[in-house]
C-alpha cells in the first residue's frame, strides 16, 4: 500500500487544488509542502522496509486489470528505483518549498507540482510497462503547463519545444514498448517476466529495430548531445523550481528507461549496442563541457553541465551492459555509479538551479557578468553556490565525485581510453564552475547589488537539506550503496 | 579510531568558526586555533603509540584505509609542528575582515593534509588530494574584493587538477589489475601498466609539488595571504607531491625511465626556481621559485632512490621556509609592497631580522645548519648517478644562497636609506612569536649533522643515506659562499632591485619563462574559442530545431484535423510523412549549415517565431491530436495482440 499511497496522495491534493477554488496564495503553498512530505515518508519506510539481501523487485503492490493482455496495476521498486524515487520526493518536497513567484495564480501552480509529483514517482515505482509509459508521458503534461504557465522570457516557445521534441521521443518509446510485448508468449506488460523471459532474445532484425527505438526514446529525455536541444531553452525561460524538477527528476527517467528496459530486458542487444553509446555519451561529457564553458547565462551554463553529467550516467550503464559475462567488478562499479550518479545530479543540479531562482528573484537577470563581489552582502549564498558548484564539478567529499570515480573505475575496466579521455571533462566542467562562481562573488560590489538581501529561511533550509545530503553521500556513500548493490548484483551478474 | 587525525582538526576547525568567528581578541583566536593544532600533534604521537587503524568501506571493492608507516608518522609529526606557529601567526597578523574564515580554512587544511600523509590507498588519497586543491582556491582567493584574486585561484586549482586527472588513470589502472586500491598490492601490477601508474602519479606528484612544467601556479598563489602561502608551501599542498612518491618509490623500482625522469625534471626545476627566484623583485615570489626548486632537489634524491633523504629535506624545508614566509609577510605590510627596493627601506627590529637571517641562511643550505646536511645528501645522491650531477645540483644550492642573500639582505643592510613608518608600531611582541620558535626550530635541526643522531634516525626510517665525498662538499660549501657574496652584492649594488624591468633576460625569469603565458596561449585561449564557438552553433541548432519541431507539429495537426479517417489508414501514411519531414528538415539544416552561417539568426528566428505563433493558437488542439495518433497506435496493439492471444 505504501506505493500506492505515495502515488494517490499528490495526486488527491492536486485535485484538491484544482477543484476548490478558495485557496489562499500562502495556503496552497502549506498544502502543496505538507502534501509532498507525504511521498518523502513514504519513501523513507520503503527504504527502511527494503531488504538489501532480499529479490529484485521488492514491495510489490499488484492488481490484475486485464489479465488476458497482461495489463495490470503493478508498482514495485528495486534499489535503483528505490533510489531514484527517493531522491524524487525529497526535490519535490524541496521545490514546493522554495519561494517562487507564481503570479496570483498559486493554486494551479501547487496543483500542478503535485500532480507532476505523482506521475514522476510512478514512472520510478511502475513495474508495468504500460503503466510506465503512461507516466512517462503524463509527466510531459504537468511540465508544459508549468513552463508555459510561469516561466519567463519565450516560456510558451520553450515549453512547445521541450514538449513536442520529447514526445516526438516518447512516440519511439511507445513503439518500442509494443514491439516488446508483442513479442511476450502469454502476453505480458509485467517487467519482472519480461527481464526474466528477455522476450526478443535472438530475434535478429527486429530486435535491433526496438532497441534503437527505445535508445531513441530514452536518449532523447536524458539528453545526450545531439538530442539535446531542447534542454536549454525549457531550463532557462521555466520557473526554478520547475527548472530544477526538469533536470532533477525527469531528466533521469532517461536514463532510469535505460537500465530498466533495454538494459535489463534485451541484455543482448543492449550489449551490441553499447559500444555506440558509450561513444555518444562520451560526445556528450566533452561536448556538454565545452559548450556550458561557452555561456554567458548562469543557468544555461548549469543547463549544459547536466548534458555532461547525464553524459557520465549513460556511460556507466553502456559500459555495465557491454558485456554478458566477465569483468563483473567493473560493470558492477559502472552501473552503480550510474546509479549514483543520477541521485547526486538530481541533488547537486537541483539546487543549483533553485540558486538561479535565487538570483532571478533578487536581480531579474541570469547573465553572470551583471553581478560580482556577492561575497559582501550576501554569504551564505556565496557559500552555498559554492558548495554545489564544487559537488558538481566532482569535488570528493561530495556526493558527484563518488559517482563519476565509479563511473569511470568501472568504464576502464571494459572501454579504458573512453574513460581516459572523459577525464577530460572533469577539468572542463572545474574550468567552467569557477570561471562562474569568480564572477559572481569576486571583485568589486557594483552600486545597484549592495542591498541584495541573502538567502532567507526557506531558501537556505531546503539548500542546506539538499546539500547536506549531497555531503554524507559524498563522505559515507555506503547508505546509497548498499541499496544499490542489491540491484547492480542482480543486473550484472544475475544475467 | 586513526580517523580522529584526519577529522579533528576539520571538525575543531568548523567549530572554532562557529565559536569564534566574530571574536575580537587575536590572541584568544590564535590561541584557540594554535591549540587545536597542537592538540593534533598530541593525537598524532599517541596515535602512534597505541596503534590506531582506520578503514571504511565504500562497497563490497572499494574501502577507504590509513595507518602509519615510520616516514609517514615522520611526516604527520611535522605537518602541526609547523602549521601551529603558522596559524598563531596568521591570527596575530592577518586583516580582521574575515580571519575566522582564514583560521577556519587553515587548520582544517592541517586534517586534509594529514589524510594525504596517512593514506594507505589510493582512493583515501585522491579524496584528500583534491580536497586540498578546492581549499586552496579558497585560501587564495580569500579577499575576494580582487578580482584577480580569484582569477589567480583558479589558475592554481586548474593546473593541480590537470595533473590530478594523472593519478585518477593511476587509480584506474591499480583498479583494472588489482580490484582494489591499496598500496600494498600495487607491486603486483604487470610491467605496462606499473609503467603507465607511474607516469599518473608522476604527473599528478609534479604539478601538486610545483615542478617544471606546472611550477608556474605557485607564483598564482602568491596573491593569498602570507599565511596562506606559509602553510601551502612549508606543510601542505606542495608537499603532498613529495610524501607521495616517497612513499610508493619502493613499489615503482622496476620502472627504469622513472629515476631518470625524476631526476631531470628536479633538476631543471632546482636550476629554472633558483634563477626565478635570484631575479625576481617581488619578495614573496622569490620564496615561491625557491620552493619549486626546493622541491626539485627532493625529487632529484626519490629518483637517485634514496626517498628517506627527500623526507628529511621536506621536514626542514618546512621549517625554514615557513618563518621566511611569515617575515615577507611583515615586511610586506609594513612597506605596503612586496618589492624588496621597497622593504629595504623599511626598519625591522633586531630580533625579526636575526631570527630571519638564520632561516634564510638554512636556505642557503649553509653548514652547520639541518638543511646543509639535507641538502648535502641530495648531492651525495645525485653524485652516485654521475659527478656531474652532483656539480649541477651543488650548482642548484649556490643559486638558492644567492636568493636567500638578496632576500635577506633587503631587510638588513640598507640602514641608509631606510625610513621610520610609524603607522607599524602597534605590533607588540607577542605577535613575532611563532617566527622565534621556528627558527629555534631550524636551530635544533643542526643536530641531524651529528653521526649519531642522523644514523638513528636512518635506522629507525629503515633507510640508508649516500656517501658524502670530500671534494663534494668542498664545491657546495664553495657554491654556497659564491652564492651568499654574490647576493649580498646584488643588494648592494641597488640597481635591478627596484622597479619591475631591467634587462629582458630578467623578465623573462621573472615571468618564469613565460610559462604562464604559453598555456594560456596553447591551452586556454584555444579553449575558450573552441567553447565560444560550440556555444554559438548549438545555439544555431536550437534555432534549426524550433523549425524542425514546429514544422511536426504542424503535421500532426493536420494529421488531426483528418483524425476521422480509419486508424489503420492513418497511421502508415502519417509514418510516411513523418519520415519526409524529417528528411527535408535534416537536409534543409545541412545546406544551412555549409552556407548561410552569416546572415542565418535573424531570419531564423524571426520564421521560428511566426510558425511557433501560429502553433501557439490552437495548442490543446495538437495536444489532442497527438493524443490521438497514441490511443490509435495503442488500440491498433490491442488488437493485434487479441489476434496473436487467439491464434495461440
Amino acid at each position: 500500500m505504501i506505493l500506492t499511497a505515495a502515488l494517490a496522495v499528490p495526486l488527491l491534493g492536486a485535485v484538491a487544488l484544482a477543484f476548490w477554488r478558495g485557496w489562499s496564495q500562502s495556503a496552497a503553498r502549506l498544502w502543496a509542502i505538507g502534501i509532498s512530505v507525504i511521498p518523502l515518508v513514504a519513501m523513507a519506510v520503503a527504504w527502511w522496509r527494503f531488504d538489501t539481501s532480499g529479490t529484485m523487485f521488492q514491495l510489490v503492490e499488484e492488481v490484475e486489470w486485464v489479465p488476458s493482455l497482461g495489463m495490470g496495476f503493478r508498482l514495485g521498486v528495486d534499489g535503483i528505483a528505490l533510489a531514484v524515487a527517493a531522491m524524487s520526493a525529497l526535490l519535490f518536497t524541496g521545490a514546493a518549498a522554495y519561494p517562487v513567484d507564481t503570479r496570483g495564480s498559486a493554486r494551479q501552480y501547487y496543483a500542478w507540482i503535485l500532480f507532476l509529483e505523482a506521475a514522476s514517482l510512478g514512472v520510478f515505482l511502475a513495474l508495468d510497462l504500460l503503466l510506465f509509459y503512461v507516466f512517462f508521458d503524463l509527466t510531459l503534461v504537468a511540465m508544459y503547463f508549468l513552463i508555459a504557465g510561469w516561466g519567463h522570457g519565450k516560456p510558451q516557445r520553450a515549453a512547445l519545444k521541450f514538449f513536442i521534441y520529447t514526445l516526438f521521443g516518447s512516440l519511439f518509446l511507445l513503439l518500442a514498448i509494443l514491439g516488446l510485448y508483442l513479442a511476450t508468449d502469454p502476453l505480458t506488460f509485467d517487467m519482472r517476466e519480461l527481464i526474466a523471459r528477455q522476450p526478443l532474445a535472438g530475434a535478429g532484425a527486429i530486435a535491433n529495430v526496438v532497441m534503437a527505438a527505445f535508445l531513441l526514446g530514452f536518449i532523447i529525455k536524458t539528453p545526450l548531445a545531439p538530442f539535446h536541444t531542447w534542454l536549454p531553452s525549457a531550463h532557462v525561460d521555466a520557473p526554478a523550481p520547475a527548472s530544477a524538477i526538469l533536470a532533477g527528476v525527469l531528466l533521469k527517467m532517461g536514463t532510469y528507461g535505460l537500465i530498466r528496459i533495454p538494459y535489463s530486458m534485451m541484455a543482448d542487444t543492449f550489449a551490441e549496442w553499447a559500444l555506440p553509446l558509450a561513444v555518444l555519451a562520451l560526445i556528450s561529457i566533452i561536448y556538454g563541457s565545452l559548450v556550458a564553458l561557452g555561456q554567458k547565462d548562469i543557468k544555461r551554463r548549469i543547463a549544459y553541465t547536466s548534458i555532461n553529467h547525464m553524459g557520465y550516467a549513460v556511460l556507466g550503464i553502456a559500459a555495465a551492459g557491454a558485456l554478458l559475462t566477465g569483468s563483473e567488478a567493473a560493470r558492477s562499479m559502472a552501473l552503480t555509479g550510474a546509479t549514483i550518479e543520477m541521485v547526486a545530479h538530481g541533488l547537486i543540479t537541483g539546487s543549483l538551479f533553485l540558486i538561479t531562482g535565487s538570483f532571478w528573484q533578487r536581480g531579474e537577470t541570469y547573465d553572470f557578468a551583471a553581478y560580482g563581489g556577492l561575497s559582501a552582502p550576501t554569504p551564505k549564498l556565496a557559500a552555498l553556490t559554492t558548495l554545489a558548484a564544487f559537488a558538481s564539478l566532482g569535488l570528493p567529499g561530495l556526493a558527484g565525485f563518488v559517482a563519476e570515480f565509479h563511473i569511470l573505475v568501472g568504464t576502464f575496466g571494459v572501454y579504458p581510453w573512453l574513460a581516459a579521455i572523459a577525464l577530460l571533462g572533469l577539468l572542463i566542467t572545474a574550468a567552467l564552475f569557477l570561471r562562474m562562481l569568480q564572477s559572481l562573488f569576486f571583485g568589486q560590489l557594483p552600486e545597484r547589488w549592495k542591498s541584495m538581501p541573502d538567502l532567507n529561511a526557506a531558501e537556505f533550509s531546503v539548500l542546506g537539506i539538499l546539500l547536506l545530503l549531497v555531503v554524507v553521500i559524498g563522505v559515507y556513500p555506503a547508505v546509497l550503496i548498499d541499496l544499490i548493490e542489491t540491484s547492480t548484483g542482480w543486473l550484472v551478474g544475475g544475467q | 579510531m586513526l580517523w580522529l587525525i584526519p577529522l579533528f582538526p576539520i571538525v575543531a576547525a568548523l567549530l572554532l568558526y562557529h565559536f569564534r568567528a566574530r571574536s575580537r581578541s587575536r590572541l584568544a583566536m590564535a590561541c584557540s586555533a594554535t591549540a587545536v593544532v597542537l592538540i593534533e600533534l598530541a593525537l598524532v604521537w599517541f596515535a602512534e603509540a597505541s596503534g590506531w587503524k582506520g578503514a571504511l568501506g565504500w562497497n563490497s571493492h572499494l574501502a577507504l584505509t590509513i595507518d602509519f608507516t615510520p616516514d609517514t608518522f615522520l611526516a604527520a609529526l611535522m605537518v602541526p609542528v609547523v602549521a601551529a606557529p603558522i596559524v598563531f601567526f596568521a591570527a596575530a597578523h592577518e586583516e580582521a575582515a574575515r580571519l575566522g574564515r582564514l583560521i577556519t580554512l587553515l587548520v582544517g587544511f592541517v586534517g586534509v593534509m594529514q589524510l594525504i600523509i596517512l593514506a594507505r590507498d589510493l582512493l583515501s588519497l585522491l579524496i584528500a588530494w583534491e580536497i586540498a586543491g578546492a581549499l586552496s582556491w579558497l585560501l587564495i582567493g580569500h579577499r575576494f574584493q580582487d578580482a584577480e584574486r580569484g582569477r589567480h585561484a583558479s589558475q592554481a586549482f586548474l593546473t593541480t587538477r590537470a595533473g590530478d586527472l594523472g593519478l585518477y588513470l593511476a587509480t584506474f589502472i591499480a583498479f583494472q589489475q588489482n580490484g582494489n586500491l591499496a598500496y600494498a598490492d600495487l607491486d603486483q601490477m604487470s610491467p605496462l601498466a606499473t609503467s603507465l601508474f607511474a607516469a599518473g602519479v608522476t604527473l599528478a606528484a609534479f604539478s601538486k609539488s610545483a615542478q617544471l612544467p606546472f611550477s608556474p601556479w605557485l607564483f598564482a598563489a602568491m596573491f593569498g595571504p602570507a599565511s596562506v602561502s606559509a602553510l601551502l608551501h612549508a606543510a601542505t599542498m606542495v608537499a603532498a607531491g613529495v610524501v607521495l612518491l616517497v612513499q610508493l618509490q619502493p613499489m615503482l623500482a622496476d620502472v627504469s625511465w622513472l629515476g631518470p625522469v625524476l631526476i631531470s625534471t628536479g633538476l631543471a626545476t632546482a636550476l629554472a626556481g633558483g634563477l626565478v627566484a635570484a631575479a625576481s623583485p617581488h619578495a614573496k615570489r622569490l620564496l615561491a621559485g625557491s620552493t619549486s626548486a626546493h622541491y626539485g632537489l627532493m625529487f632529484v634524491a626519490i629518483g637517485a632512490g634514496y626517498p628517506a633523504v627527500a623526507l628529511l629535506h621536506f621536514a626542514l624545508h618546512a621549517l625554514m621556509k615557513a618563518p621566511l614566509f611569515m617575515m615577507a609577510g611583515i615586511a610586506g605590510h609594513r612597506a605596503d609592497s612586496y618589492n624588496l627596493s621597497q622593504i629595504a627601506r623599511i626598519q625591522f627590529p633586531a630580533g625579526l631580522k636575526y631570527s630571519s637571517a638564520i632561516a634564510a641562511l638554512a636556505l642557503a643550505g649553509l653548514f652547520p645548519l639541518g638543511a646543509a646536511w639535507t641538502k648535502e645528501g641530495v648531492v651525495s645522491a645525485a653524485g652516485l648517478v654521475t659527478p656531474w650531477l652532483a656539480v649541477a645540483v651543488a650548482f642548484a644550492g649556490g643559486l638558492s644562497a644567492l636568493y636567500s642573500a638578496r632576500f635577506q639582505c633587503s631587510t638588513f643592510f640598507r640602514h641608509s636609506a631606510k625610513q621610520q613608518n610609524d603607522a607599524q608600531t602597534s605590533e607588540s611582541g607577542w605577535q613575532h612569536a611563532p617566527l622565534y620558535v621556528l627558527t629555534a626550530l631550524v636551530l635544533l635541526g643542526s643536530v641531524l649533522w651529528l653521526p649519531a643522531v642522523h644514523s638513528g634516525l636512518g635506522q629507525w626510517l629503515g633507510a640508508a643515506y649516500p656517501d658524502t665525498e670530500l671534494w663534494e662538499f668542498a664545491i657546495s660549501l664553495a657554491l654556497v659562499l659564491l652564492g651568499l657574496f654574490l647576493g649580498y652584492r646584488m643588494v648592494a649594488r641597488g640597481p635591478g632591485q627596484g622597479e619591475r624591468t631591467t634587462s629582458p633576460a630578467r623578465n623573462v625569469l621573472a615571468q618564469w619563462f613565460f610559462l604562464p603565458h604559453l598555456a594560456q596561449r596553447l591551452i586556454v585561449i584555444p579553449v575558450d574559442a573552441l567553447s565560444q564557438r560550440l556555444a554559438a552553433l548549438d545555439d544555431k541548432v536550437v534555432d534549426a530545431g524550433i523549425r524542425a519541431s514546429a514544422r511536426f507539429a504542424l503535421w500532426l495537426a493536420s494529421v488531426g484535423d483528418r483524425s476521422g479517417e480509419w486508424a489503420f489508414d492513418l497511421l502508415p501514411r502519417g509514418f510516411a510523412r513523418l519520415g519526409h519531414a524529417l528528411a527535408a528538415a535534416s537536409s534543409r539544416f545541412m545546406e544551412w549549415l555549409s552556407d548561410q552561417l552569416p546572415e542565418a539568426p535573424a531570419r531564423l528566428s524571426g520564421l521560428a517565431g511566426q510558425q511557433v505563433r501560429r502553433l501557439q493558437s490552437g495548442m490543446l488542439h495538437h495536444y489532442y491530436s497527438l493524443m490521438a495518433v497514441g490511443v490509435g497506435v495503442f488500440v491498433l496493439t490491442l488488437i493485434l495482440a487479441a489476434v496473436k492471444g487467439g491464434l495461440s
